[in-house]
């Protein structure tokens, strides 16, 4: 048997997944050896999914005290204020959110060993595993890339999961598939060299239709809608492209960049777009580094200039067009072919999972069925039997959405009945999906830095109250969504529900106490139609008596069939604010202790836990990863040398200052190719005959290690020797060091 | 073999409590640091998953918790659960031992919990031990044959008891698990004793 996960799957895994792996686990060992910046291996690992969780600066307050937690680091940290130890999360990206059986075996396999035996759909497609140890992480991701799943670019500053409909290809009023194109887009993206400087992470969604629009494209800093243009009588797929959304804090609708861009131009576009934001995007400032405030501040008419002219200029990429070769011939494989409902007797329960759980497909006898996940929580056992239900019913044809859920397409119409029979022996029939009981809640204090208010907590005691009333509430109500964020930072998506909540906390008598922020009226139509009102916080432990409140009183007070969003418009911010005004009384400490408690908790609330959150990532520039590939690369270099391999250690020492070279040309010209006659030349003439490479001491000597090494070539007809190659090895890092210092000096010069 | 991932469970023969009861009880649990030489760090509420994790007690060693489903043999039953996920050392019998003292260790306290006060009741003669160290072992009878030697000697040792039987759940998916019986099992008071003491030896 294998004795490490690295020989057993060897053959498994795709050789790019592989390598990445082995590349991060030489970080992780530079980090532990304190050769690596704790900066920029914290964006390193982002970068690969892995991020961090509350409580890991070490500290956490108990209910009585703030105390210390001991974790065994010795003061090696994985991050700015992260201590090493410090469980930790791992956010692993489900493209387009499709997924396979065996994913999902693997999936809980890895939550069985590494995690908490849970699987987290987030609200961005992506599955979480919390308590994860960074000393596992290059093996969970080793396990996940056999089954042709990466983690790399899930967090950081990078494009994060493409998101799409999770019903695309089965909808009834799709335009098109919109499947292949947000794969395609999303492996295209992947580690793209024009996707890695960016100030802040860039988000981009898929829908296939405008009117439902389950892509939520009007929120996104990238997003599609399918469209079709006749061009010369010929039907040319495209989309109806936006750019510029995002919520946070405050959220910004995207802006309309084309009616109609042919999809052949969606690669091109993007990264044009992608070119324009690393560029001129905000990177000192993180809080309006999103692209969305560099399309407010532009506009969007100079905004779209800009891509236009980066458009003109970008080198072409035969990418563009081979990624989407395939998209006409892209269909899923039903496990059975379609039959209409006989007349199986119906268990009871089926009628009302069926109404809500159960939507229709557009092609005929098939059904799409939603699993409505208690806050998007999923056992391994469930995820097991889960596995092996959909191998028999649907193939490979799994989904995660946004709302948290999972979706089983192309489930025969006439398997619905055994389909419900087995998804309730493993308690996955619950019905309600899309429904008021089916609430979407970030993670809030229970695992993130950043939480303010338990989202988790509130969301859970909302779905259980909701639930247990369902039956009595009036129609109107039941198709309110409800989403809850821990902050104002809306990972729950809270501005594009009906009834929206994001944590904050109020001074009470010297107490802090627990409050949410309702905000009423958003719209989940359209792609995230528009977004709520602030009405005013309430106390954490009054929210459900509010939503009572707030649905009886539209109940009673609607005009018609008028929508929850017109009627929060027509009786308007300073009403719906006097109608929660008693909500907002706070006993006091005295009078009721667990006001000052915050849900699914039991310490008296404090905010003291909140810690330097790492969704904005740590803004790395370029030159500083390049020269961290290039330490990396000479690590390597000593490895072989270590090993004896003295041929492979020379030329990983030669190619560790072309990486430095070429990452100094790129600061000046960015598309500079990799071949190393081009690169050398470049950094002779921008670098070396300008002198910008010259220190004060040594003058320009290191740059001449590169020169001598480059015009050597393959034409010595010495074999490496352990001399020789201990000496490139040297004189590699002395040029890397000088490569810092060229950088260093650089930056300190006057902006012209 | 290096087995690190080893879980214990201990099922309750009464548990007449609801699991939300438990947030406070492993708060306060933290706050005493009532687990000797545990590194706490939270409380993750579970409650709303069906047949999952319950209440979990989070440690930098491994997870404790009062598990509704989610460690199962054939079928969900409700017991307290040790999943150790750091690294542990010395040889198989004595990582079982850990994992086992800890299962017990918690499961004293909850049956001492003066918040659940005789509403929770945990038997020694029947528990849980499940590997999930996949690289290792999968669930087979080949792991089983190569394991059983070590969780007889582990039990008999921390028991006492002169007669036990082991019998693996089949479930190819999942780490190796084994259900073992165990005749003339002390009370867990008694087991607790056990195994201080031979902790302290």
């Amino acid at each position: 048997m294998s004795d490490s996960w690295k020989q057993r799957l060897i053959d498994e895994m795709p050789a790019d997944l592989a390598r990445e792996v082995d590349v991060f686990e030489q970080q992780m060992q530079l980090r532990r050896d304190s050769k690596l910046d704790e900066k920029i291996f914290a964006e390193t690992r982002l970068r690969r999914g892995i991020y961090g969780q509350r409580y890991d600066n070490g500290q956490r307050h108990d209910g009585v005290a703030e105390r210390v937690l001991p974790f065994p680091s010795d003061g090696l940290t994985k991050g700015p204020e992260t201590v090493w130890d410090a469980p930790g999360m791992m956010r692993i990206k489900i493209p387009f959110g499709g997924l396979t059986p065996d994913q999902l075996d693997l999936l809980a396999e890895v939550a069985d060993e590494y995690s908490d035996s849970i699987l987290h759909i987030t609200t961005r497609q992506d599955v979480q595993l919390h308590y994860v140890h960074i000393e596992d992480t290059p093996d969970l991701m080793r396990r996940l890339a056999s089954v042709g799943i990466t983690t790399r670019e899930a967090c950081g500053n990078s494009v994060r999961n493409v998101t799409c409909c999770p019903i695309a290809g089965v909808c009834r009023e799709e335009t098109f598939d919109v499947t292949p194109y947000s794969k395609a887009l999303a492996y295209f993206l992947l580690g793209h060299p024009d996707c890695q400087d960016f100030g802040r992470k860039v988000k981009v969604a898929f829908s296939g239709c405008a009117g439902n629009g389950c892509g939520l494209t009007t929120m996104h800093d990238l997003g599609y809608i399918a469209r079709v243009k006749e061009v010369d009588g010929e039907k040319i797929n495209g989309f109806e492209t936006y750019v510029g959304g995002g919520l946070g804090p405050v959220p910004h609708m995207a802006k309309l960049l084309y009616e109609f861009m042919p999809a052949d131009e969606m690669m091109p576009v993007a990264l044009a777009v992608c070119r324009v934001f690393a560029r001129l995007g905000e990177k000192q400032n993180r809080n309006r580094a999103r692209l969305k405030f560099l399309v407010a501040k532009l506009g969007i008419d100079e905004f779209k200039k800009l891509v236009e002219e980066e458009r003109k200029i970008l080198p072409h990429d035969d990418a563009w067009i081979s990624w989407l070769t395939d998209v006409d011939q892209y269909k899923e494989t039903p496990a059975k072919d379609g039959v209409p409902l006989n007349g199986t007797a119906k268990p009871d329960g089926y009628d009302a999972w069926a109404a809500t759980n159960a939507y229709q497909q557009s092609q005929e006898n098939y059904v799409t069925v939603t699993l409505a996940l208690p806050l998007g929580d999923i056992t391994t056992h469930q995820a097991r039997e889960l596995a092996d239900i959909t191998r028999r019913y649907c193939g490979d044809n799994l989904r995660t959405t946004v709302e948290q859920n999972l979706v089983m397409r192309w489930v025969s119409e006439a398997d619905l009945v055994d389909l419900y029979k087995e998804l309730e022996a493993i308690g996955l029939a619950e019905p309600g999906a899309g429904t008021i009981v089916d609430i979407t809640s970030c993670p809030g204090t229970d695992t993130c830095k950043l939480g303010i208010a338990s989202s988790r907590g509130l969301a859970a005691e909302l779905r259980t109250r909701l639930a247990a009333k369902n039956a009595s509430l009036d129609d109107a109500v039941k198709n309110l969504h409800i989403k809850v964020s821990g902050c104002f930072n809306s990972c729950g998506q809270h501005h594009v529900a009906d009834l929206g909540f994001y944590g904050n906390s109020r001074n009470i008598g010297g107490f802090t106490v627990p409050h949410f922020q309702v905000v009423l009226g958003g719209k989940w139509e359209d792609n995230g139609g528009s977004y709520g009102l602030a009405i005013g916080a309430v106390p954490s432990k009054r929210i459900p008596d509010t939503v009572e409140l707030i649905t009886d009183w539209y109940v009673a007070e609607r005009q018609g069939a008028e929508s929850f969003q017109d009627f929060i418009k027509r009786v308007g911010k300073k009403t719906a604010r006097a109608k929660l005004e008693p909500m907002m009384a706070v006993p006091s400490h005295d009078e009721d202790r667990s006001f000052y408690v915050d849900w699914s908790d039991a310490r008296e609330f404090t905010i003291g836990d909140m810690g330097i959150g790492e969704c904005a990532g740590e803004v790395v520039s370029q030159i500083d990863f390049d020269l961290s590939n290039a330490e990396r690369e000479v690590f390597e270099a000593q490895l072989a040398l270590d090993d004896t391999h003295y041929d492979q250690a020379e030329s990983k020492a030669y190619n560790a200052m072309l990486i430095a070279a070429r990452g100094l040309v790129k600061k000046q010209w960015q598309d500079v190719p990799e071949d190393a006659d081009t690169v050398v030349k470049e950094f002779r003439a921008r670098y070396y005959d300008t002198e910008l490479f010259f220190d004060k001491y040594a003058k320009g000597k290191f740059a001449h290690y590169l020169f001598a090494r480059h015009d050597q070539g393959d034409a010595n007809g010495t074999a490496p020797s352990v001399d020789s190659a201990r000496v490139l090895i040297e004189e590699a890092q002395l040029f890397i060091e000088a490569a810092h210092a060229c950088d260093t000096r650089m930056a300190a010069l006057p902006v012209s | 073999m290096d087995f690190q991932h080893i879980t214990i469970k201990l099922f309750a023969e009464r548990a007449d409590f609801e699991l939300h009861e438990l947030v406070p009880v492993f708060h306060r649990y933290i706050q005493r640091n009532a687990l000797p030489g545990v590194m706490m760090i939270d409380v993750a509420d579970y409650a709303h998953v069906p047949e999952g994790p319950g209440v979990m007690l989070i440690a930098h060693e491994g997870h404790f918790s009062f598990d509704v489903g989610a460690i199962r043999g054939d079928s969900a039953e409700p017991g307290v659960v040790y999943a150790n996920k750091r690294k542990a050392t010395g040889e198989t019998v004595d990582r079982i031992t850990r994992s086992l003292s800890f299962a017990v260790q918690l499961a004293s306290l909850l049956e001492n919990e003066p918040e659940l006060a005789d509403r929770v009741k945990f038997s020694t003669s029947r528990m849980l031990i499940r590997f999930d160290d996949f690289l290792l072992a999968g669930n087979d009878k080949e792991s089983f044959e190569a394991v059983e030697a070590d969780v007889v000697r582990a039990l008999y040792a921390t028991t006492g008891s002169k007669s036990l039987s082991l019998s693996p759940i089949n479930n190819p998916k999942t780490g190796l698990t084994v259900e073992a019986t165990i005749d003339g099992a002390p009370p867990l008071a008694d087991l607790v004793a056990r195994i201080t003491d031979a902790a302290v030896a």
